[in-house]
């Protein structure tokens, strides 16, 4: 098992950036994801909130952004619940 | 097949009761209220009624209508402005976008600043923005959001210590929640309790708001007759919509894994809610629910003419994939809500299913 997939989602628009990067999260502990869905701005963070994963940073790269996740046992277990 | 519109948040189904006044103040008050003869004085009188009797309603000095809430905005933000004192027109990020767009445009032509405060998670103006601004100004926000049913928390004694004036959007609030304790004027649109589109009100609390031309008398008319109607059935519709929201919120939670709700607590207003699905695509869900009968929003990007997602849900933080809007009509019977989730989850695990999404 590699330590970091990277996912390159770009071209696809929502919900897929946010399924592949859970199909990723579920075999590996650290996801790259390459998105041009600036819905993905809002989606990947409100997704790692649901799932427990932290996301550690979000690099502009001009014409996408590169989500880097920290995933580790988002594939685990159910989500802890919401407040 | 029985139908059901649950997006009734900003707009309801027209009442037959509503229906039969529209008709009848549309054949007495055709004329243009300024035409100088006879009918024209008639639709005058109807429409100087109808003001009269929202202002009543409201315990307000004057009340005037405008077609559009963007103008209502414009109207009362105009009105509320004393020049040299107010400083900038402020609103929030998460309140309806043609109140946003009313509070820029008369900034803009009243030469003022113009401000979108930040919300907290929970949807109510940041504090600390709020406490940063020190000069007198005029805010203008919804009482309660409509999307995720957040009631805005009382900022009188912020607006009495700056000197700022408040105007209020009551659209979502007005039957189902107290309205604001202090406000300088009240914008709403009507067609949130089943008033016919055109005919949005401003009522001003201290002085009457300069009376505007307004070209459709016979929707003023249904409308001051459809407001009385619905302060009257109000108050017992609230428990209902709430207990029915509460259930919508505990069966969601319980029966779909990796889903958002926000709405449905008790600070709520009772009737709105909004549902954000995990790995599933909003368009399909909520065209599977019309078809199985159900109405309901929806704020996820792929939903929306422009393509973007809900400002709401992303000034706040929230998940705007799968996302549906809900927004209870009074008297729903418990059994169709029950229908609908068992609707809304069948059609959630068909579509992860299709899409291969289970479980992940």
């Amino acid at each position: 098992m590699s330590q970091t997939t990277v996912v390159d989602a770009r071209g696809t628009r929502c919900p897929q950036p946010v399924v592949e990067l859970a199909r990723a999260a579920a075999r590996s502990p650290q996801v790259l994801l390459l998105s041009d869905d600036p819905v993905s701005l809002t989606d990947v963070p409100a997704w790692c909130r649901l799932k427990g994963a932290e996301l550690i940073g979000v690099d502009d790269a001009g014409d996408h952004w590169v989500f880097h996740v920290r995933a580790g046992g988002v594939g685990s277990g159910p989500a802890p619940r919401q407040p | 097949m029985s139908r059901f519109v649950l997006d009734c948040a900003l707009s309801r189904p027209v009442s037959d009761q509503t229906a039969q006044w529209l008709v009848a103040a549309v054949q007495r008050a055709w004329a243009v209220p300024s035409a100088g003869y006879h009918e024209g004085k008639v639709s005058d009188a109807l429409l100087k009624g109808s003001e009269s009797d929202m202002a009543q309603v409201f315990g307000a000095a004057g009340c005037t209508f405008e077609p559009t809430l963007r103008l209502a905005v414009s109207t009362a933000v105009a009105d509320a402005v004393q020049s040299g004192v107010h400083t900038a027109v402020v609103t929030t990020a998460t309140d309806p976008l043609e109140l946003q767009l009313g509070c820029r445009q008369s900034a803009a032509s009243l030469g003022l600043d113009f401000d979108v405060l930040p919300v907290t998670r929970a949807g109510r103006v940041d504090p600390a923005a709020l406490a940063a601004i020190g000069t007198p100004v005029v805010l203008a926000g919804a009482a309660g959001n409509q999307e995720i049913g957040s009631v805005q928390s009382d900022i009188s004694d912020w607006a009495s210590t700056t000197g700022s004036a408040l105007v209020w959007d009551i659209s979502t609030t007005l039957g189902w929640a107290a309205l604001p304790s202090t406000w300088d004027s009240m914008v709403m649109d009507p067609r949130a309790w089943g008033a016919p589109a055109g005919a949005c009100a401003v009522v001003s609390a201290a002085r009457p708001v300069a009376r505007r031309s307004f070209e459709n008398p016979a929707a003023a008319v249904a409308t001051a007759l459809c407001t009385q109607a619905w302060l009257t059935a109000a108050p017992e519709s609230v428990a209902g919509a709430r207990r029915q929201t509460t259930r919508i919120r505990a069966r969601v939670e319980a029966e779909i894994d990796g889903v958002e709700v926000h709405g449905g607590g008790a600070d709520d207003l009772p009737h709105i809610l909004s549902v954000s699905v995990l790995y599933v695509d909003a368009e399909t869900i909520q065209s599977r629910l019309d078809v199985a009968g159900y109405a309901v929003g929806s704020g996820s990007a792929c939903a929306s003419q422009s393509g973007m997602p809900s400002h709401v849900l992303a000034a706040i933080g929230g998940l705007t994939a799968g996302n549906i809007r809900i927004g209870l009509p009074p008297g729903l019977p418990d059994d169709v809500v029950d229908a609908f989730v068992d609707a809304l989850v069948e059609v959630v695990a068909r579509e992860r299913a299709e899409m291969g999404t289970d479980g992940l």
